[in-house]
């Protein structure tokens, strides 16, 4: 059975929002042929503009894709930058995590990329911030 | 819609099926399945390459992985590719990888220690692949 691609989307703002977001982090174009959608229907309905039934459903089942596919690879990414800086000792483990994520951000901010980082490096970014949160309460609560 | 890479490979597959039989020698089939937090049926099916882990369960194969076995094992071409799917959309991934590889080593000479030994290994094949223009 195919998921209704509408439930996944709760408002056609949100809807919206997510389309301006994916656009900033790759491209009108890109955005348009994964959502076969044209770039003149997509850009109006970016700025307001109604959107077809059919091309709802595509950019919505695209998003989706988009959002699950950006959630593995965020969980591999936090994986892979925990593990390199393994054998660091744990006093200077935190720093170590932010040197290797702040490498991976910067390589986005090469010239030629489009400015909005992809959605997978934010995860990565929320993630790691979470983990150093309850690595700081867990310190905090120890010292206790 | 064209066709995603896929987020873990059959090689990545391997290794993992190969550290974890390693570790049920080492322990039991039911000690290691708690440690993955996965069900004892559903890690022998995997085991025996009846079921391919997805989603959570595939996150959690794989979290076990880094934390138990991990890089120090993986052979530097593949730890070279794991680090270039991550930056194969900049316009240069090798100097991406280098880059990467770059802020390991300063953690590591940070922390007073040398570098692990893989950094050199990954670091030479991407700068061979660089050379090559692959």
């Amino acid at each position: 059975m195919n998921p209704d691609p509408k439930a996944a989307f709760r408002t056609l703002d949100e809807l919206r929002q997510l389309a301006v977001d994916r656009v900033g982090e790759q491209s009108l174009r890109i955005v348009a042929n994964a959502a076969e959608m044209g770039t003149e229907s997509l850009r109006n309905f970016m700025g307001g503009g109604p959107i077809s039934v059919k091309s709802r459903n595509s950019l919505a089942r695209w998003l989706r894709e988009t959002q699950r596919h950006a959630d593995e690879r965020a969980a591999s990414c936090v994986g892979m930058i925990l593990e390199v800086t393994s054998e660091v000792p744990e006093h200077w483990r935190m720093k170590a995590v932010q040197r290797v994520l702040d490498a991976l951000r910067n390589v986005f901010q090469m010239p030629g990329i489009p400015a909005a980082q992809p959605l997978w490096l934010v995860q990565v970014l929320q993630a790691l911030e979470a983990e150093d949160d309850t690595a700081a309460t867990e310190a905090f609560t120890d010292s206790d | 819609m064209a066709k995603r890479a896929p987020e873990v490979t059959a090689e990545d597959l391997e290794r993992f099926r190969s550290a974890l039989e390693s570790e049920i020698q080492r322990t039991t089939l039911r000690a290691v399945a708690r440690a993955v937090r996965m069900s004892s049926t559903g890690l022998q099916k995997f085991l025996n390459r009846q079921t391919k882990p997805y989603g959570r369960t595939l996150a959690r194969v794989r979290g076990w992985y880094y934390a138990r076995a991990g890089v120090h094992r993986t052979p530097p071409e593949l730890i070279a590719a794991e680090l270039r799917r991550y930056v194969v959309t900049t316009p240069k991934p090798n100097r991406s990888v280098g880059t990467i590889l770059d802020a390991v080593e300063a953690a590591y000479h940070e922390a007073g220690m040398f570098a692990p030994e893989w950094v050199g290994s990954v670091r030479a094949i991407v700068n061979e692949r660089a050379t090559l223009g692959k």
